[in-house]
């Protein structure tokens, strides 16, 4: 199907590159796959080689290696304590796959992964099954008193912790769904700006000067989005560390 | 500690007024070197509240924060609305079980918001201490 130029949402769109089926599941590799390993292979490559030369004074992507080492590592001290940091390589892993896929999304013909639901659900899933999963294995079913908050009196009880239950439930959903819906909305925006630029100048002499407004209104957008792929990198790794912080200390 | 120290260090800088009447009585001192501790705790507040203000990345912080927010709430009430609507379609109890937990789902949403805003526990302190935490923060 031919495509209009300045469809938003065909960007989003997922294609098979080399389709795979197995019994009546679709396993083809799409470009939602191949950009994900873009990713973690691009991340990998770039840690690797730029902790390689292990300089006592780093060069520039040792440098940069080194700050999100250490900015991750602060993050999750400061939200689990020392006992949290068992999960750092879970958290520094996920920290750098959604900075880095978010960063690749700014990249002009290139497939943004964080921009689908179905993507941020698995990793918003993968954290709360972290979460559930060790907090059993740690606290064994004393980890359910997460759900029970000191000091309430009883009559009131079931219905606090309904509500704790519901509140611990609706974090994957927040999580997955503002990342989500942030890249998303994002590159929407910025495309319906740039096909105005498009549209606009199809229309003659006017239409081009007229078009630099959305021409503008694009470049500041663009400066926007990569606030927004950093940010919302950041607050997902955050929360991810304050989520396991409940793994480790269940008490409130 | 600090305070005292510096009280007394600026009470003897200044040497013409109090020093050529040295011996007056202990009670000016104390009255004055009481006002120079108010007024020390007052600024270091101020330095204290004004570095807060400067660490913090403003608007990256901010947003960050709105963002987070209402998602957090829209969360919880949507989530409670889905448990409502499953168990109602396995019940059979069409209406109730959504209305009941969507109003828990209300509750939910506004407790994520209220835990995401109360002040941080301190972690360090909070693995030491089995902290006492109530209902609300």
């Amino acid at each position: 199907m031919e495509h209009d130029p300045t469809d938003p949402i065909h960007q989003f769109q997922i294609n098979r590159i080399v389709p795979i089926q197995i019994g009546d599941w679709d396993f083809s590799f799409t470009n939602s796959a191949l950009f994900m390993v873009l990713t973690v292979a691009v991340t990998t490559a770039f840690l690797y080689y730029t902790t390689r030369g292990r300089g006592l004074v780093p060069s520039r992507g040792q440098s940069i290696t080194e700050l999100s080492y250490e900015f991750t590592a602060n993050m999750l001290r400061d939200a689990a304590g020392t006992a949290g940091m068992k999960f750092f390589p879970f958290v520094f892993s996920i920290f750098m796959f959604v900075l880095v896929a978010n960063l690749f999304g700014m990249v002009p013909f290139f497939f943004t992964v964080t921009s689908h639901l179905i993507v941020t659900f698995a990793l918003a899933l993968l954290v709360i099954g972290v979460v559930v999963g060790y907090g059993f294995y740690k606290h064994g079913l004393k980890w359910l008193m997460v759900f029970v908050p000191s000091g309430v009196p009883g009559y009131i009880l079931p219905l606090v912790v309904t509500i704790e239950i519901v509140s611990f439930l609706s974090r994957p959903v927040s999580l997955s769904v503002r990342l989500f819906a942030n890249m998303l909305a994002g590159h929407i925006t910025l495309k319906v700006f740039a096909g105005f630029v498009v549209s606009m100048s199809a229309l003659g002499t006017l239409g081009i000067i007229g078009s630099i407004l959305p021409l503008l209104m694009t470049i500041a957008l663009t400066a926007l989005e990569f606030l927004v792929a950093a940010l919302q990198a950041y607050v997902f790794a955050v929360l991810t560390c304050m989520y396991l912080n409940d793994a480790v200390h269940p008490h409130h | 500690m600090a305070e005292r120290k510096t009280g007394s260090g600026t009470g003897g800088d200044r040497p013409s007024g109090p020093t050529s009447s040295e011996p007056p009585d202990a009670a000016a001192w104390d009255a004055r070197r009481s006002a120079l501790e108010a007024k020390l705790a007052e600024h270091r507040l101020r330095t204290a509240a004004e570095a807060q203000r400067d660490s913090r990345p403003g608007t990256m912080q901010g947003l960050a924060e709105g963002l987070k927010l209402g998602s957090e709430f829209v969360a919880g009430v949507v989530v409670g609305a889905a448990i409502g609507y499953g168990i109602d379609s396995i019940a059979g109890t069409m209406p109730f079980g959504l209305i009941v937990f969507l109003m828990i789902g209300f509750g939910a949403g506004v407790r994520n918001v209220l835990r995401s805003v109360s002040p941080k526990r301190e972690p360090s302190a909070n693995a030491a201490e089995p902290p006492s935490k109530d209902f609300g923060s």
